[in-house]
């Protein structure tokens, strides 16, 4: 299925599609999700999950497929063929940072903070964090949960317009 | 006349719509009136509730609480146009409600239909009041039913009391010998034509009835579909099922490991979930008003990654962490349908967040991060019946710890 041409779209042409396709469909606070008791495969990638996020006018801002495991080289070679080489492939200096990550806890109601990590551009090879295609019509980005071992393919409209 | 009711079966019914065979003239006579009828989207219908003060949930004592995530649609005899269903529950646990938005005259209309049974809904047809008010508990009518026939319509009189509100009465009010609350007590009542049918004008006060029966009602408990609204094959609360009676049940957890029950009655995998719904121990002390459960060390790392113009690009993530927090949910679910409903509304929380995060990334302000997730959840909770607060509704001795857990969640927890 062609993910990117969807975005921007009104949702209800894909809801119809996922839906014919077996998804089951939830809407909560603006987030679609999309699960299949089967499992799905996109690029050879297995997932059962897919969200949608939407505007006020139920224009798709983006997909997201929620790939069971970190993308393999199966799965770049194959992408890479109908998309092309990415922008980006962002890796991390220290790739053993990824293992402790850092937990804010202060004692505060919330606490928080933010973590600039130190990134290299690398290849696939090298454990990639994120993989960024800007193209004319549609951003692709992938996102590597190491600490899960996940990875998290998303479609979402192009800054560029 | 007001009998105490369980719970579970004051859930045994739904309100019904039922489509007529209708006559043409009928049709054209409707549509000679004044008044021009639209249906409420679904996604209007929870931007009307986010933006009612009223149904806040921050807002002092609201009559009703919606539950925005189970809207669905049912027909309008004699229009193309369809009512818009809202579950939803008052302060008073014997009365089954719905909330019923229709679009009139270009503005969104709502009232709330709540109905009472004086049996328990133990027979086919139902035996009871009809209370209708707006979503501020105002009263707007009133019907005597009697095996699903309205027979008799309440008359309120302004001599009995200058405030007609019901909305702050409670069930501890003893005021079991009143029609429908301490505030309208003694009702005069007019004898109306037996039927199973009501105005629209008797629900909308903007509608001035014509004399058209547009909305039928059917006793519950019977095989075309129990009494009430039908809005469509469903329409339990959330945690319960339509059975092939079509009554609604608790749902039964019949379903395999790894799958879970969903809202229909039917097991689904629901394989990736944000938070596990063993984070969210619920329990209701006696007196409490509500579920609630404690969590510690909740929280969730957000993702960033841009590239700039200029090529340049930049990494992170945003952690977040609230060391202790409440969760509360409605009291008529299961201790395990809370902790379901609870983590797929974190899960939703999680998710738009990130999306957030990926679509501003470049000068995000961890204030703002945090902001955001604190909304999206407070929205989410918002949308199942629930809250979250930073204070306990009551002592909880063993807060739980926070579990994400992407495989192997724990998705049913009922």
């Amino acid at each position: 299925m062609q993910f990117d041409n969807f975005v921007e779209k009104k949702i209800f042409h894909l809801i119809e599609v996922l839906i014919n396709e077996g998804f089951r469909h939830k809407n909560l606070i603006g987030v679609n999700l999309f699960s299949s008791i089967k499992t799905k495969f996109f690029y050879g990638m297995s997932y059962n999950l897919i969200s949608i996020i939407t505007d006020n006018n139920e224009n798709i801002i983006n997909i997201t497929i929620h790939f069971n495991s970190i993308i393999n080289r199966n799965f770049y070679n194959q992408f890479i063929v109908d998309y092309g080489l990415p922008n980006s492939i962002i890796v991390l200096d220290n790739f053993k940072f990824l293992n402790d990550l850092k937990k804010v806890n202060e004692k505060k109601i919330f606490n928080s903070s933010k973590v600039i990590l130190d990134t290299k551009e690398g290849n696939f090879d090298d454990n990639p964090l994120f993989i960024i295609w800007k193209n004319a019509n549609v951003n692709i980005k992938t996102l590597t949960k190491f600490e899960k071992d996940l990875t998290e393919l998303t479609f979402k409209k192009t800054d560029c317009k | 006349m007001k009998l105490k009711l369980k719970r579970y079966l004051k859930l045994s019914i739904i309100l019904l719509v039922a489509p007529l065979c209708l006559l043409q003239c009928e049709k054209s006579t409707f549509n000679d009136t004044e008044n021009i009828l639209k249906t409420v989207s679904i996604e209007q219908a929870k931007d009307y509730f986010n933006n009612s003060e009223t149904l806040q949930r921050n807002a002092e004592t609201p009559y009703i609480t919606a539950y925005t995530a189970y809207i669905t649609q049912a027909d309008i005899i004699n229009s193309d146009e369809m009512l818009t269903v809202v579950p939803a529950t008052t302060g008073d646990s014997n009365s089954y409600s719905r909330i019923l938005l229709l679009n009139i005259n270009g503005e969104i209309e709502s009232v709330v239909y709540s109905m009472f049974s004086s049996n328990n809904f133990t027979t086919g047809n139902f035996y009871g009041d009809i209370l209708i008010t707006d979503i501020d508990g105002n009263y707007i009518n009133g019907f005597r039913v009697e095996n699903g026939y309205f027979i008799a319509k309440y008359i309120y009189s302004q001599q009995q009391d200058n405030n007609p509100n019901i909305a702050y009465r409670t069930s501890n009010d003893d005021c079991s010998g009143c029609t429908f609350s301490c505030d309208l007590c003694t009702l005069d009542e007019v004898v109306v034509t037996a039927s199973k049918k009501v105005e629209l004008g008797n629900l909308y006060t903007s509608i001035v009835p014509n004399g058209e029966d547009l909305i039928e009602y059917v006793g519950a408990g019977d095989n075309t579909g129990g009494g009430g609204l039908n809005d469509s094959a469903n329409t339990c609360q959330p945690g319960y099922v339509l059975n092939t009676d079509g009554i609604c049940v608790l749902a039964d957890n019949e379903c395999p490991e790894g799958f879970a029950l969903s809202e229909d009655g039917e097991c689904i995998e629901n394989p990736i979930l944000g938070a596990d719904c063993r984070s969210f121990e619920y329990a209701q002390p006696p007196g409490a008003l509500q579920k609630a459960c404690a969590v510690t060390d909740f929280g969730n790392n957000f993702y960033y990654g841009f590239v700039r113009a200029d090529g340049s690009w930049e990494a992170g993530y945003f952690p977040t962490n609230i060391p202790l927090i409440y969760f509360t949910m409605p009291p008529f679910m299961t201790n395990g349908q809370a902790a379901n409903l609870t983590a797929e509304a974190i899960t939703a929380a999680i998710l738009l967040t990130d999306a957030y995060v990926f679509e501003n990334a470049d000068g995000l302000t961890e204030q703002q991060v945090r902001s955001e997730f604190t909304n999206n959840i407070r929205n989410a909770m918002l949308a199942i019946g629930g809250g979250m607060t930073s204070t306990a509704p009551f002592t909880i001795p063993s807060p739980a710890p926070y579990t994400t857990s992407f495989f192997g969640a724990a998705t049913d927890c009922n």
